[in-house]
């Protein structure tokens, strides 16, 4: 999978000797984990591309180009909504870091992330016809949560999509919640540190790399983290000038981790919390989707560096976010 | 004879390369359209018939000049709901299947060229980053995976479904 998707987000890719068999191998995880655009984009000159592999690859890429165009008509359409009722929402993911690839349909996507300022955010909802399903508003990015809202507009970067200007997070932030929201969720989807990968690419001249790690530094010292791994399996592009530097050590567990999560494809969606209350029958199995990765439990809890031990970790961040259900529920 | 005319309501329309890519907005659901029915497609402006429309093939193509190919083409637009009008009945009543066709012809080869409509359909649903509720499907496309259980289903025509229904593949 890393070998297939290393550059796989360039324009034109790097070349690369991968047999029918080995395409084969690992097509139906590259389907699975939204990374079947990206594989077309890489094997569309190569003899492979009229493999078996490579025509499932071109159905995705088809697939995912015309979501693509559709999630950008969703776009527009919500932006106007919102402006019209005198909202300014501020993009994150989804096309603002589609539109860095070459072809915005060679990622996957999901909600239409937006956040709205907090004192906006009941009348953003009520707005007519935004809340479709689809479209995600915030209040907060939780990731950003230590950089002040004001800042996140005042560094925040205007964008033409057709007619339509769409504000997005600057590009220090931006990165930054790629980061945090790929470790959040336990690194499983391989596009998700191509999106890194496109991002270290295309960084603009004069990013700032002294606020990009400014905030927790606990935080700081993953992103960096993040983006080492990016350049490791990924050949991503990593030139950090001398104040961006910072001294991180990359655990030894992690990209092994990384590629496990990788290997094991979609984790599932898990049944809300309560459905357990009524039909307790697959609690073992919710637990388990639930169960916080390493990466996921250590990126939270501690340092890169720390060398406290893993599951003892993953069982407090089992626990917290259970604690932190039931307090919701009281 | 009412001549044919391209729907462009309602409609997200992406070119790629020879292909067209279709998504309908009103009733979810995406089509590729190789690059003969991206042709006809384009001429239907309701002022060229299928005459015309299979000398355009020919010169562009290099396609037989046969308006049964155009028929076909037609057929394949007017299943997908992607004219204005239904076809009349003359356009339809020859509606050619493409081993007719090729029987006909004689050239096996052409095959690929032929005009061609597809439905397109998200291989797994786990490709795109969010699972719908049940009940969260109206009005929406057919790509969110929905659930439960276990965000196995995707939105299909407003309602989330298996993703093997008929209706859905």
């Amino acid at each position: 999978m890393a070998t297939a998707l290393a550059g796989a987000w360039r324009q034109p890719p790097p070349p690369m000797a991968m047999s029918a068999e080995e395409l084969g191998e690992i097509t139906p995880l590259l389907l699975e984990t939204g990374g079947g655009a990206l594989g077309w984009w890489r094997f569309q000159h190569s003899p492979l591309a009229t493999s078996r592999a490579g025509r499932r690859l071109r159905r995705s890429y088809r697939l995912h180009t015309i979501q693509a165009a559709v999630h950008e008509h969703e776009l527009a359409r919500t932006v106007g909504l919102l402006r019209s009722a005198g909202i300014e929402p501020l993009l994150a993911k989804g096309w603002a870091i589609a539109r860095l690839y070459p072809e915005p349909g060679l990622r996957p996507y999901g909600d239409l992330d937006l956040l709205v300022p907090p004192e906006t955010f009941a009348v953003a909802k009520a707005t007519p016809n935004v809340m479709r399903a689809g479209v995600d508003l915030h209040p907060r990015f939780s990731e950003l949560a230590d950089r002040p809202l004001d800042e996140l507009y005042r560094r925040s970067q205007l964008a033409a999509l057709g007619d339509v200007e769409i504000r997005m997070l600057g590009p220090e932030d931006h990165l930054r919640l790629l980061c945090l929201h790929l470790l959040r969720h336990g690194f499983w989807r391989p596009t998700w540190l191509c999106d890194v990968g496109v991002a270290l690419d295309r960084l603009p001249a004069g990013f700032d790399w002294e606020y990009f790690l400014s905030g927790k530094e606990h935080h700081s010292s993953w992103v960096m983290c993040v983006l080492r791994v990016a350049e490791e399996l990924l050949g991503a592009r990593l030139d950090v000038p001398r104040e961006g530097r910072m001294a991180v050590e990359l655990p030894e567990w992690l990209v092994s981790d990384v590629l496990r999560a990788w290997g094991a494809g979609h984790p599932g969606y898990a049944r809300r919390f309560g459905s357990y209350l009524r039909h307790p029958a697959g609690v073992l199995q919710g637990i388990g989707m639930r169960w916080p990765s390493r990466i996921q439990a250590a990126a939270k809890w501690r340092a890169p560096s720390s060398n406290t031990p893993a599951r003892p970790l993953q069982a407090w961040a089992f626990t917290v976010r259970g604690a932190r259900w039931l307090a919701g529920r009281a | 004879m009412t001549l044919p005319r391209a729907r462009n309501d309602h409609l997200v329309i992406k070119r790629v390369a020879d292909e067209t890519l279709v998504y309908d907005l009103q009733r979810h659901r995406a089509y590729c359209l190789n690059a003969a029915a991206g042709l006809i497609w384009s001429h239907c402006d309701g002022q060229t018939d299928a005459d015309q429309m299979a000398a355009v093939l020919q010169s562009e193509l290099g396609l037989p000049r046969d308006e049964d190919v155009v028929r076909l083409g037609l057929a394949g637009l007017d299943k997908a709901h992607l004219l204005v009008e239904r076809l009349a009945p003359p356009l339809l009543a020859a509606r050619y299947s493409r081993r007719k066709f090729l029987v006909k012809a004689g050239v096996v080869g052409l095959a690929v060229l032929l005009p061609t409509v597809i439905s397109i359909v998200s291989p797994t649903a786990a490709q795109a980053g969010t699972c719908v509720a049940a009940n969260g499907c109206a009005g929406i496309n057919n790509f969110l995976p929905c659930g439960p259980p276990n965000c196995t289903k995707i939105c299909c025509l407003g309602k989330c479904r298996n993703i093997s229904e008929p209706e859905c593949v």
